[in-house]
């Protein structure tokens, strides 16, 4: 089995090109499987931790409500039920946490009075963007924002604190590691909206960012369940491009 | 076109060492169509650039051999081995090795501002995009860009455009300072190859040449540059392919779109 290279080393420390990538064959793909299911284990393994578990736990709980509905759907036609994958009623956020649409409609009003000739800050920008996104508002900004930040990371492969007026080179922390997770969940959550694959792309990226980092470094960060379900997913959409490959070789998940 | 040697008294050449450039001067010399001048970046670093193959690359040599089952495909036999400065000399082109090995150098800059050529077919190293004072100089750089435009702006477009309806694209157009976005001369759509492990390297760099010659061919029949889209605005812009998804579009060779 061949290694799965992009979450070999810490992505934030060297973050890496994707230039000119080699054909590997099949046994590339089982390695990205094997790379996820590995990380996958490594997050239910964490779910425990009392510390990450109620982080974003208003946009999860939104976000989980709409992930779970495309996952039935990916469920139904590759006839794999994605709950038995990992014994998601087990890891369940603690649904003792409502959403509360006051705090959603805040993100959505900040995201709102955001302006490309101003400083931006990119959490009110992410937060406001999944907010955007599991409400289905504001779809005309949401992707002229998301594009931004799509070109400053992949230029880059960072996203900074904040982003000067004009939205060039950020300035900040480069190491805020929830704005990847959030980042990723956006560009997830676009993904299965539109099909479109660009942004899955990106999204990958990210997962090997946030998948390469050693637990300390996402230890009040991210919450497990939320990286559970960012993985989850991305899984199944990979999962759905593979089925038309010839010659399908047992590249499932399990 | 006649099989005489058409020598393009108005257009120069920048060609950097590179796979791409390989197939377009070979594409150049089958269909017997000849630039002025050719200035040639050469690569004196240890590392391979973006473009460049190892030597010792293996190609699947029995593909190229094939009858072409399209014309679309007239332009994939090509010898992504043989150097570009061999194959200059070998046809007796007239060339001159660059100072640098960076186009946007002052150097080079005043090399090229002081041919007569106004055009320039251009076909540098991967990733290298020309600056202003380039741009500046009043010639125009025909570019190949690989994708259709303006729908597939940015890198490794053609990946995307096979896993989003199974085609793959290439589009000549003059550069400006916003990237992929200068006025479109030629365009033109391609079917997935059947080969498709050798995209980066072969079919890639043949949509290109294949659009380029066909771009040279109208200069030449109409003795002026036309434009089949002047306004290449909109689109979308794409990045470098993840890995994952770069696998998926050459393992799918079913002809079936994956996104339903």
């Amino acid at each position: 089995m061949i290694d799965y290279e992009y979450t070999q080393v810490n992505r934030l420390d060297e973050p890496h090109r994707y230039m000119y990538t080699k054909f590997e064959g099949n046994d590339f793909l089982s390695s990205y499987f094997k790379n996820r299911r590995n990380n996958i284990e490594r997050f239910q393994a964490n779910c425990t931790s009392v510390e990450n578990a109620e982080l974003n736990s208003e946009l999860i709980l939104a976000a989980i409500t709409q992930l779970e509905i495309f996952l039935d759907e990916v469920s139904s036609k590759t006839g794999e039920d994605w709950q038995s994958l990992i014994n998601w009623e087990g890891h369940k956020l603690n649904t003792k946490v409502q959403v509360n649409s006051k705090t959603l409609q805040k993100m959505i009003d900040d995201f709102t009075a955001l302006n490309i000739d101003d400083v931006v800050n990119t959490r009110k920008l992410l937060n406001g963007l999944l907010a955007c996104q599991l409400t289905g508002d504001q779809e005309v900004k949401t992707k002229e924002w998301l594009d931004r930040l799509v070109q400053r990371f992949e230029v880059s492969k960072k996203l900074y604190e904040l982003y000067p007026p004009g939205f060039r080179k950020g300035s900040g922390s480069i190491k805020i590691v929830s704005l990847y997770w959030l980042f990723g969940l956006s560009l997830c959550l676009y993904y299965i909206s539109t099909g479109s694959i660009k942004y899955l792309s990106t999204q990958l990226k990210i997962s090997d960012l946030l998948c390469s980092l050693p637990d300390d470094q996402l230890t009040g960060q991210v919450s497990s369940q939320g990286m559970l379900m960012l993985l989850l997913t991305e899984i199944q959409c990979i999962k759905l491009l593979t089925r038309n490959i010839n010659g399908e070789q047992e590249l499932a998940f399990k | 076109m006649g099989s005489k040697n058409l020598h393009l008294n108005d257009v120069g050449m920048i060609a950097a060492d590179t796979t791409r450039t390989k197939a377009y001067i070979q594409a150049l010399i089958r269909n017997k169509i000849f630039p002025k001048y050719v200035l040639l970046f050469i690569n004196e670093e240890d590392a391979l650039l973006p473009g460049q193959i190892n030597d010792s690359t293996v190609f699947e040599q029995e593909i190229f051999l094939e009858q072409n089952k399209d014309n679309c495909w007239s332009e994939e036999k090509f010898d992504p081995v043989t150097s570009v400065q061999n194959l200059l000399e070998s046809e007796k082109l007239p060339y001159e090795i660059s100072p640098s090995q960076n186009i946007n150098d002052q150097e080079v800059i005043k090399l090229i501002s002081g041919r007569p050529e106004s055009v320039f077919i251009f076909s540098g190293f991967g990733g290298v995009l020309l600056r202003k004072n380039i741009l500046d100089t009043g010639k125009n750089f025909l570019h190949v860009h690989g994708g259709y435009l303006p729908s597939y702006k940015g890198s490794t477009t053609n990946y995307y455009s096979l896993l989003e309806d199974d085609s793959m694209g290439a589009s000549s157009i003059f550069l400006t300072e916003k990237i992929d976005s200068g006025p479109v001369l030629l365009r033109r759509k391609f079917p997935a190859p059947d080969n498709r492990k050798d995209i980066d390297h072969v079919y890639d760099s043949a949509a290109r040449a294949k659009v380029l010659i066909e771009t040279l061919q109208c200069y030449i029949e109409s003795g002026k540059w036309s434009f089949e889209l002047e306004n290449n605005k909109g689109g979308e812009t794409f990045y470098i392919i993840h890995p994952v998804l770069k696998h998926i579009a050459i393992l799918s060779d079913d002809k079936v779109s994956l996104c339903e």
